[in-house]
């Protein structure tokens, strides 16, 4: 079997290695971002929004409220924290896998991007729905309004 | 050279068929991503071509800081969004474009001319991520 370092000439082999490094900086760049939002939003929260603010009718609904922002945070962290695991780990396999002629790291490298995007496309997915359920309840509310 | 360009057609070889499959997974991925988020950006446009004034204006009333140029400031803040985003959805695009024609023709090149675009695309994303890095900072500092 030939070496890899060999075999991965550029332009494949070069560009597969330097899109690794990027995306671990990436990587790395994205979960500060995300642990400084954490932190910024625990030492310092938003106002809680009490019952007549933004149309609520009762103590029930604003808590509602308060809490969504705790859960929305909660859920960025653990999106984040997945993301940075798959796409550190493109990184460091492909780094890996170039460094010691190793052609299965490789393999599980570029599964690891997949999963990466599969993370993301999924999100993009909820998103999509909840844009189409809130045009659906735009339209509803401007016919029986 | 031409062992070069031998070599580089490593698709051909036989124990690189899992990487052929592992990039075509990536490609689908990839471009149910895009697809999504050309719908969603073609939404917006819809949303903010009918009431985007609005839209804006009631942000602007609602935003806890009141200056001068305030909606201005949000427009030019859309915009800049807007386009940044559709330069990420592009880069996409064309990564999973080249990747799947890549593995389809077996051509070391086009599979390059994939990873290149999405190098860019982890660019992009390291540079939205350090923006938002420097605001949560500065939030947390001040």
């Amino acid at each position: 079997m030939e070496p890899l370092n060999e075999t991965r000439q550029a332009p494949l082999g070069d560009s597969i290695l330097t899109t690794a490094k990027v995306a671990g900086i990436s990587a790395i760049v994205s979960l500060l971002a995300t642990i400084t939002g954490v932190i910024a939003f625990l030492t310092s929260p938003p106002a809680p929004v009490t019952a007549g603010e933004e149309g609520l009718e009762d103590n029930a609904a604003s808590q509602v409220v308060n809490s969504a922002s705790s859960m929305s945070v909660f859920i960025s962290l653990i999106i984040s924290m997945l993301a940075f695991y798959f796409l550190y780990r493109f990184s460091f396999l492909t780094k890996n896998s170039f460094k010691h002629n190793d052609r299965t790291q490789l393999v599980k490298a570029l599964y690891s991007l997949a999963g990466y995007f599969r993370i993301w496309g999924v999100i993009m997915f909820i998103v999509a729905i909840f844009f189409s359920m809130a045009f659906i309840a735009g339209i509803l509310t401007s016919l029986f309004s | 050279m031409e062992q070069q360009e031998q070599s580089d057609n490593i698709l051909e070889q036989e124990p690189l068929e899992e990487e052929s499959s592992a990039v075509l997974q990536i490609s689908r991925w990839v471009k149910l991503i895009t697809s999504v988020g050309f719908a969603i950006g073609t939404f917006i446009v819809v949303v903010m071509l009918t009431s985007g004034a609005q839209i804006l204006r009631q942000l602007a009333a609602a935003l806890p800081i009141k200056t001068d140029g305030i909606y201005g400031a949000l427009v030019t803040g859309f915009f800049m969004l807007f386009f940044i985003t559709a330069l990420i959805l592009y880069y996409l695009y064309k990564a999973a474009h080249l990747l799947t024609q890549g593995v389809k023709e077996r051509n070391s090149v086009v599979l390059a001319q994939g990873f290149h675009f999405l190098k860019n695309f982890f660019i992009a994303t390291a540079i939205l991520s350090l923006v938002q890095l420097l605001i949560n900072l500065t939030n947390l500092l001040s």
